[in-house]
């Protein structure tokens, strides 16, 4: 049975997608058969880190929630666009980049059980290891499904009084859920914060384990989403961080 | 001048700047071989070209002159064309070699102070750098101007909104010092006022705000030429304290010349090693304390930013407001949707354990 692994944030530009495609990266490179889906359909992203032209896309996840594809039609493998080859693979869902699409899918809303269906079906026919869900911010009702399903809750938070307590909302809405596994991760850290520190505070402010303190990296910008940073920077100190969080997801 | 025999001459040259000797042979009491000799044998006349005058029938101990350091020689009786050719050669010569002499007491001068800078004040550079406490570095920076030109007492006032604050002050005569690591400035400490505003019109010819607000490095002789500075706060503390102060130096601190004024180093009475008399402040012991204050700006600079950083990390406090929490939690959780969501979530889980 594989692991679904939801990567939130109670706000947006968090840094959710990059997370997400480097954690999908790490797991594929230790071997994993990976699923990334792109459930930010108001905002979608992901697809660009993995260098997937919206030309290419022939079906989206929007797609199959209006009964239009099998979710099989709408998984692109992106193994070979990771930039560095991979003993295990990654394939992605991505969502409509037609804004037309975007506002239906935002009016009319969608069946969450479907949904919830799809992701069953697709890791069973894509013999799936993990399936990482890249949210949309905040509490609603897709997003917590995806929470509720999940073995695993990443939510991800920076060190700014924006997240805090909307960060705090989501620890005890996704405790009421019974998540097996809540972790904390901490991105955009400035290079003026202790990283213990950081993960002392907010470990303890939250009751919850912190599975890693990311530091808010130049490189990573100027990267611009245009890759998987990981691939790009294997030698990099971030790097190694991204690969200790995918060890913490991997070891239950 | 004219000297009338040898000893004469060499006592002449020990007292005053000679330029050029003309040495005659024949001459009582010291002759004008053995008079050569002692010159050359002098490390203080041996720079002083000679001249010797010498007759025919002297000529055979010329090579014995030469070889004895003398400059030229001139036979008896002299020409008055040749002699003047003769003296203005041999001067020429002298002032080159004065020029090189300088020279080279030049560069002497700059490798002690190269020297001075980096087994002296950059060590202390370094040490200063490695304070982790404002007090501290204060103190320190103080201690070692004092030391480096060996003053009797100096205080340190830093600027903050306009306003010189004294914050360190050392007086050995007086037996005062604040301890290193006393976190908290002195109190307003014999008659020096504890703040001095640079806005105020009636100051602005006190040294230590010319320092503070124009950069200035201001070195006083207080005795000799006090110029027409604002010593009045000087004053006042030599009133209060029985105290004279005779010399004093006033140091803007500042990392470069580029950056803003953080304060100003003050020292007075430079003590005299020999006897402790009170001495100005020569002009090398003053650049090494512009080299100090900007290395001690640095530092107190570099400190200040890292405890802003520091400051910064105890500000994530992370403040949750809980009663809000349990409000927005509830409007979430109490709602059919999620208790169905729940309940399902709850079912998947037992079918697939
Ligand atoms: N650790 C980091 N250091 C620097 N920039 C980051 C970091 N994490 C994310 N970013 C930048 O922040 C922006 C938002 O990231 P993204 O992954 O798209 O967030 P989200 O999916 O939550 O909206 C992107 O421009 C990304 O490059
Ligand atoms: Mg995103």
């Amino acid at each position: 049975m594989a692991d679904i692994v939801s990567i939130h944030s109670f706000r947006g530009g968090t840094g959710k997608s990059n997370t997400t495609a480097n954690i999908a990266a790490m797991l594929a490179a230790s071997g994993h058969r990976v699923g990334v889906i792109d459930t930010d359909i108001q905002s979608p992203g992901i697809h660009v880190l993995f260098a997937l032209d919206p030309s290419e896309v022939t079906y989206s996840l929007n797609d199959f929630l209006w009964e239009r594809c099998s979710i099989r039609d709408a998984a692109y493998d992106v193994t070979g666009r990771l930039g560095q080859p991979v003993s295990g693979e990654v394939h992605l869902i991505p969502s409509s980049l037609r804004t037309g699409e975007i506002t239906r899918i935002l009016r009319d809303g969608y069946d969450v059980s479907l949904l919830n269906d799809g992701l069953q079906t697709l890791i069973s026919e894509l013999s799936l290891d993990y399936l990482l869900i890249d949210t949309h911010p905040g509490l609603n009702e897709e997003t917590l499904l995806s929470i509720a399903i999940s073995d695993t809750l990443v939510l991800l938070m920076r060190p700014d009084h924006q997240d805090y307590q909307g960060t705090s909302v989501t620890v005890e809405v996704a405790r009421s859920l019974e998540v097996p596994r809540l972790l904390l991760v901490v991105n955009n850290t400035p290079a003026a914060f202790d990283v213990a520190e950081v993960e002392a505070r907010v470990s303890q402010t939250y009751q919850c384990e912190v599975a890693a303190v990311i530091q808010h990296c130049e490189e990573l910008m100027t990267l611009a989403s245009a890759g998987v940073f990981s691939m790009r920077y294997p030698g990099h100190m971030l790097t190694e961080t991204y690969r200790r969080l995918a060890a913490r997801i991997e070891n239950r | 001048m004219v000297a009338h025999h040898g000893k004469q001459a060499l006592e002449i040259a020990a007292a005053k700047e000679i330029d050029l000797v003309l040495l005659d042979v024949m001459m009582p009491v010291m002759d004008g071989y053995e008079t050569l000799a002692r010159f050359k044998a002098s490390e203080e006349l041996r720079h002083i070209p000679i001249i010797m005058l010498t007759s025919l029938d002297e000529q055979g101990s010329l090579a014995t002159c030469i070889e004895a350091g003398a400059e030229d020689h001139l036979p008896k009786p002299f020409d008055p064309v040749l002699l003047r050719a003769r003296l203005s050669g041999s001067l020429e010569r002298k002032r080159s070699r004065d020029r090189e002499r300088e020279y080279l007491a030049q560069i002497v001068a700059e490798k002690r102070r190269a020297d001075d800078l980096i087994h002296g004040v950059i060590p202390i550079g370094v040490a200063l750098a490695g304070e982790r406490n404002e007090a501290r570095i204060l103190a320190r920076t103080l201690i070692e101007a004092r030391r480096f030109c060996g003053a009797d007492g100096g205080m340190l006032q830093l600027l903050e909104n306009d306003e010189l604050i004294v914050v360190q002050m050392q007086c050995e005569s007086m037996q005062q010092s604040v301890s290193p690591t006393a976190t908290r400035p002195p109190s307003a400490s014999g008659g020096v006022p504890q703040r001095v505003n640079l806005k105020d019109e009636g100051k602005s010819r006190r040294p230590e705000v010319m320092a503070a607000s124009q950069g200035l490095t201001i070195n006083i002789d207080v005795v000799s030429d006090p110029a027409d500075y604002d010593l009045s706060a000087v004053r006042a503390f030599d009133q209060s304290n029985a105290y004279r102060t005779r010399s004093i130096v006033f140091v803007p601190l500042r990392a470069s010349a580029e950056s803003d004024v953080s304060g100003v180093l003050q020292l007075w009475n430079a003590t005299r090693p020999t006897d402790g008399a009170a001495i100005p402040f020569t002009t090398t012991s003053v650049e090494m304390l512009q080299s100090l204050s900007s290395l001690a700006a640095a530092a107190l600079q570099a400190y200040r930013r890292e405890r802003e950083l520091r400051h910064r990390i105890r500000r994530l406090e992370i403040k949750i407001d809980e009663r809000e929490r349990g409000t927005e939690v509830a409007q979430i959780t109490e709602t059919d949707y999620f208790k169905r969501l729940r309940k399902q979530a709850r079912e998947l889980r037992k079918r697939s354990s």
